[in-house]
């Protein structure tokens, strides 16, 4: 199949799933009602496409800056930063409802620079400093999450449910813009990243190859580091942790449009939008509604093995 | 007292120690001792693990009984008072092993690993779990019987049972939608004894369908449900924000203002005696609309 093709296709079902996105609702299939449709699968589905595809692009981005296919865009810990400020502005309770997120923005924030912190020695961050340092920040936030779960008086699956990825958020005006003020960050922070790729294509052959060829690799690790952080801290704050869209999907990416970030971080974005639509189509039709989670994981590791193995 | 001076005693002893280890044992010390520090009440008592029951048991007048609680059994106030074994969801069973207990309740399966273990220690536990007002009279029963209060076990729940049938049968019964939770939301579904409390109290759970008891919904289930009533039951709960949700105008509750937001959730989840008072406070609002 030729590139043009593969990106037309990719194209084509990321249209299909936005359309069945917005006409597939509890009451089956209907466009019909404006309000539902302005409301609430218009929001639902921008949220989707920017959820799935930020993951997967700083997933793609993360792999080829730490030359680690085990990465994805929790390993670096921000994700259970967010996590712990969604916990305690559940478990606190916020009236305005609007802290929630910006508390787990905030926690994404501050463990960002905990662990940039924790890794840099002598002035040096390196690619193995920072893996440890997310995965060690990763399991302390967690405990922490864990000890507010259990001290809380919460039901226990209101949390995990919270945690496991749902889109589906009540939405006030205050919230929207909130929502909105997010999204021109991330749209920013997605080009900015965007413009490393020729740099983490050379810092992936070989990183002092890389030094000699004019990549500044300490300030591209840095940024990389930085931004994904940031896109990820973001996104968990809305939606909650929804996993395996950013281990897998990058590595979908590859295995369809070849290593160059160029053009896997595009395509990751495309392919990650398009397997959280489908995933959470799938998620809204079941009553009780899943978890988002529990939905990639089906959809996506069939898919996976297929492709792994006639390729 | 004596016990926190020898405490003391020995976390000076701890010398060769660094100045960070020699930090962490004085505080676990003092944790200890802060944990330790109520006076512990005569053995052979009850334990009560479920604040329901431990208001049952005031209810029956039989708090003199009453030898350890949790930290959730706040209600009535002097249940705050009685000595703590720890929280509902942690239990600690080497506290309620001291208290030498004959008899601890508990409920499942929130407290499964603390039943396991006070059943295998050879401790009597009976578990309550009433999901419905029938079961939650025998359980009275149950519990009456067990502390030798059966004169006054009769007495309550015939009180009871007369208050529920004073609650007139109304000529169409309004659908009603109880939010336990805004993110995400979560309500109440079949196998709820919530979604009794709704029914006696003259409405019908828009989610009666749903065969889970807080099952969580999206926000176009509940639209299409178009609720009469709408009770929120969380902390979050605030009418004038609830009215500003995108999308939900179309609600009839909403355009009719029936959202409530001052039923105190305590009394519709402790399915104690208060359940009563639940099925009361819901029939009112929903006789006024």
């Amino acid at each position: 199949m030729r590139p043009a093709v593969r990106w037309l296709l990719l194209v084509i079902l990321l249209a299909l799933a936005a359309f069945l996105s917005l006409s597939i609702g509890p009451t089956g299939f209907s466009l019909n009602n404006a309000s539902v449709l302005a409301n609430l699968r218009l929001p639902h589905l921008l949220l989707g496409i920017a959820a799935g595809g930020v993951l997967a692009f700083s997933g793609t981005a993360l792999q080829g800056l730490l030359g680690n296919p085990l990465v994805d865009p929790y390993t670096l810990g921000v994700a259970n930063g967010a996590a712990l400020g969604t916990v305690i502005g559940v478990v606190l309770g916020s009236p305005a409802g609007i802290s929630t997120p910006l508390l787990a923005i905030a926690g994404a924030l501050v463990t960002l620079l905990a662990v940039y912190a924790i890794a840099r020695t002598s002035g040096k961050v390196t690619k193995t400093g920072l893996v440890l340092s997310g995965v060690i920040v990763g399991f302390f936030l967690s405990g922490l999450v864990m000890l507010l779960m259990v001290l809380s008086r919460k039901p226990l699956d209101q949390i995990i449910y919270l945690l496991m990825g749902n889109l589906d958020i009540v939405l006030t005006p205050t919230r929207l813009w909130l929502l909105i003020a997010c999204g021109v960050i991330v749209l920013g922070a997605l080009v900015w990243l965007y413009s490393f790729s020729r740099s983490l294509n050379i810092m992936a052959t070989n990183e002092e190859v890389a030094e000699t060829l004019g990549v500044n690799t300490q300030r591209t690790t840095r940024t990389v580091f930085a931004l994904s952080s940031l896109l990820v801290g973001i996104t968990v704050a809305f939606t909650g942790v929804i996993s395996f869209v950013g281990l897998i999907v990058p590595h979908l990416a590859r295995l369809i449009f070849g290593p160059d970030h160029a053009r896997t971080m595009p395509a990751a974005f495309l392919l990650g939008a398009v397997l959280l639509l489908f995933a959470d189509i799938l998620a809204r039709l079941t009553t009780p509604v899943l978890p988002l989670s529990v939905v990639t994981a089906f959809l996506g590791v069939p898919f996976f093995v297929y492709l792994f193995r006639t390729r | 007292m004596k016990r926190a001076n020898s405490s003391r005693l020995t976390a000076h002893g701890s010398g060769r120690l660094g100045a960070g280890r020699k930090l962490l044992a004085v505080s676990c010390l003092l944790w200890l001792c802060a944990c330790s520090r109520s006076p512990l009440p005569r053995p052979n008592g009850i334990v009560s693990l479920v604040p329901s029951v431990t208001e049952i048991i005031y209810a029956l007048g039989q708090e003199s009984q009453l030898t350890g609680n949790t930290t959730f059994c706040d209600y009535p106030e002097a249940a705050r008072h009685v000595y703590k074994v720890g929280d509902f969801s942690n239990p600690n069973v080497e506290r309620i092993l001291r208290l030498k207990p004959r008899l601890v309740f508990a409920t499942l399966p929130e407290q499964q690993t603390a039943v396991a273990w006070l059943k295998q220690l050879g401790i009597k536990v009976l578990i309550s779990r009433p999901n419905s007002f029938d079961s939650l009279f025998r359980e009275i029963r149950a519990i009456g019987a067990a502390l030798g209060a059966s004169a006054r076990t009769d007495s309550l729940v015939g009180s009871l049972q007369a208050r529920l049938a004073q609650i007139p049968a109304p000529k169409q019964r309004p659908s009603v939608y109880l939010e336990i939770s805004e993110q995400p939301l979560m309500t109440v579904g079949r196998s709820s004894f919530i979604n009794e409390i709704i029914e006696r109290a003259g409405g019908r759970n828009a989610f009666a369908d749903i065969d889970k008891e807080y099952p969580v919904v999206s926000q176009e289930q509940v639209i299409e449900r178009n609720p009469d009533v709408i009770f929120l039951l969380h902390p979050m709960r605030d009418r004038t924000e609830f009215g500003k949700r995108l999308g939900w105008r179309v609600i009839a509750a909403v355009r009719n203002g029936q959202v409530l937001d001052d039923v105190n959730p305590d009394i519709v989840f402790r399915s104690g005696p208060r359940v009563v008072d639940a099925v009361e406070a819901i029939a009112r609002r929903l006789y006024a609309q």
